[in-house]
């Protein structure tokens, strides 16, 4: 009797089952659809020929016959207006570097939080936790006078010594970010403190439990913290606004150095260029999206849950 | 024992050097700074006229006589009146899709991809492909197709032109529902299949479980996303930056606080209103926390402290008593797994 019940439930279930797969493979298959027309539409233009592209601007992807890559020789060869490879490079490093001492800072300061004690912890995280709630955006017109008067102070003539101090500026300044930070302290606060005591009862110094078994279990953590760092970075787009007024664009940022083409009118005649550009801008950021997507939308998933 | 305790606080203080040092200089000091500067006449490349003027700075703000700050506040309105629509859709959308992402329909790992893929874009390659997809002149593609020439990205928001905002509102799904969306799957997919069956097991129908079981358990992740997206939103920049015509004028442009900071900060034309402008700042600034906590508040979670433990400890009860009802009703199904 109650195994007959429940054959018969699963099965109906199994049959709502399929029905609900179905109606939501139908839906996403759209949304999807939907979803890479701009990107089909981005890709399919910077290939267009300028004949193209004045004839028939109303299609996704080239005629036939008029593949071309001129706009990509365009910006390739001559040093135009787009200096994607300049920018490309200024965003890639100081990406990284902000990457890079951010995760340093964030593990390094959630461990000693987490699993060293000193006086006033309580009150220092309680103190963070309170200042998450103020906008940075108090701090954004002192910071650029700060920017402007130590620029001035120290008198840097040399391009390279600019180029240096505009960087520092790019990069240093978020990498105390306190959301990031606390992340990595509440998943350090979800190891159990055993390990962490047996590993110093058995004569484990601080680096060495820092280094063989807090760093490694933290690799999803960290892969979080990259994914929302960069993408910040990269797309940052006030703060270099600032910092770059007045420099040359061999310096920008890529996002900053891209919006030459949005400044001016579209037109016909940019709009080729303009695609390219953008293809090839968003080139590295593809790649690393292809390969890590999966564990990154993983990762993403559980940071609901997490924090 | 006593010494070692020292040294063990050295050794964390120490540590703690680099994060606090940085903290304090490029978070704590300039914050301190706008809120001094806001009581000033300020003027960062000719110092010697800088003064205390009390509360001047606020009053030139809150005068709607004065063109200036007319146009903070009109531009304050326009974000506000965006954001109301704007961030609820960002909410809805995410979780429709989620919801069907978790049914698990084949190929849902590549559907999941390309919804994400826009978040990864920078702000600029966005208003490159929709600038060009909404073009005002015949070029454009939507005007191409259509054989129409509508200017999609001229005038000014709510003023006589709503195309703008709806291009923009557009863009924004498009390139923004992608975190949200992944967030609250992963909420969706961590509620234990336990309570669904017991749902079931009592004659829930799908619509039930959806209120009463899908819904409650994500309530934290929601309001993680909102707030996330409404913090997001009041601070919109570049959106509007990217998305627009290069024949609007300076009014036509400045739509949101944000804008209208970093326009006057940009332009050294306004050096001597940095004072004014750190007021500005600091009001906006306030209004900002105002709805964080009204939004905090309203979605019950004001101890972000405890807010993890309290949820896992709900979400573990919860699947004890999933457990339990499934027990009583003679089941072979072990639940209590949420993983699949």
């Amino acid at each position: 009797m109650s195994s007959r019940k429940t054959g018969k439930l699963l099965s109906k279930s199994e049959r709502t089952i399929r029905k609900e797969k179905t109606v939501s493979f139908i839906i996403l298959f759209f949304v999807t659809l939907l979803w890479m027309l701009p990107l089909v539409y981005m890709v399919g233009t910077s290939f267009k020929s300028e004949y193209d592209l004045q004839t028939h601007p109303e299609t996704l992807l080239p005629s036939s016959g008029e593949w071309t890559l001129a706009h990509y020789q365009s910006f390739l060869s001559s040093d135009s207006d787009a200096r994607i490879f300049a920018w490309l490079g200024n965003s890639l490093w100081s990406a990284l570097a902000h990457v890079g001492l951010t995760v340093l800072l964030d593990l390094l300061t959630a461990f000693v939080l987490v699993f060293l004690d000193f006086k006033g912890k309580r009150v220092f995280v309680k103190l963070l936790y309170l200042w998450m709630a103020v906008p940075g955006v108090i701090g954004t017109a002192p910071m650029f006078a700060m920017f402007a008067a130590i620029r001035n102070g120290l008198s840097i003539q040399s391009a390279a010594g600019s180029y240096a101090y505009i960087y520092f500026w790019i990069v240093v300044p978020g990498i105390s970010g306190i959301f990031n930070m606390l992340l990595m302290r509440n998943f350090f606060l979800s190891i159990p403190r055993d390990i962490v005591d047996s590993a110093r009862s058995d004569g484990a110094s601080n680096f060495k439990i820092f280094m063989r078994i807090i760093v490694p279990l933290a690799r999803s953590t960290i892969l979080l913290i990259v994914l929302f760092t960069f993408t910040g970075a990269w797309n940052s787009l006030n703060w270099p606004q600032l910092i770059f007024s007045g420099e040359t664009s061999k310096w920008w940022t890529v996002t900053m150095g891209l919006t030459k083409f949005t400044d001016s009118q579209a037109s016909a005649a940019t709009t080729g260029v303009a695609m390219a550009t953008s293809v090839f801008a968003m080139l590295p950021i593809i790649i690393v999206f292809l390969f890590t997507q999966n564990k990154m939308i993983d990762g993403m998933a559980s940071s609901g849950i997490k924090g | 024992m006593k010494k070692s305790k020292r040294r063990k606080n050295s050794v964390a203080v120490a540590l703690l050097v680099p994060y606090v040092a940085v903290f304090l200089l490029f978070s704590v000091i300039p914050c301190v700074m706008g809120f001094v500067f806001s009581f000033m006449k300020y003027n960062p490349i000719m110092p010697d006229g800088n003064k205390f003027v009390g509360f001047d700075n606020y009053e030139t703000l809150f005068n709607f006589n004065n063109t200036v700050s007319l146009k903070f506040w009109k531009s304050f309105g326009t974000m506000f009146l965006f954001d109301i629509v704007m961030v609820p859709t960002l909410i809805v959308i995410p979780l429709t899709l989620a919801y069907l992402i978790n049914l698990h329909p084949p190929g849902y790992k590549f559907f999941r991809a390309v919804i994400y893929l826009p978040s990864v874009i920078s702000v600029s390659v966005m208003g490159i492909i929709f600038g060009s997809l909404f073009g005002g002149d015949k070029f454009g593609f939507f005007n191409a197709l259509f054989g129409t020439e509508i200017k999609w990205l001229s005038g000014k928001p709510f003023d006589g032109d709503f195309l703008r905002w709806l291009v923009i509102f557009i863009a924004s799904i498009w390139w923004q529902t992608g975190t949200n969306f992944v967030i609250l799957s992963g909420a969706l997919r961590n509620i234990p299949k336990s309570l669904y069956e017991a749902c079931e097991m009592d004659g829930g129908s799908r619509w039930r479980s959806i209120v009463h079981v899908t819904l409650p358990n994500i309530k934290s992740s929601i309001g993680i996303c909102t707030f996330n997206t409404l913090i997001a939103y009041l601070g919109l920049y570049g959106q509007p930056y990217v998305l627009h015509s290069a024949e609007n004028t300076i009014d036509q442009e400045i739509v949101s606080p944000m804008m209208f900071i970093q326009y006057y900060l940009k332009n050294s034309s306004y050096v001597n209103m940095t004072g004014y402008i750190c007021a500005a700042a600091i009001v906006f600034g306030i209004i900002v926390m105002i709805f964080g906590t009204v939004e905090r508040r309203v979605m019950g979670e004001r101890k972000r402290t405890d807010k993890y433990v309290t949820e896992y400890n709900r979400l573990t009860a919860d699947a004890q008593r999933g457990i339990a009802v499934l027990a009583d009703s003679d089941s072979t199904t072990g639940g209590g797994s949420n993983v699949e």
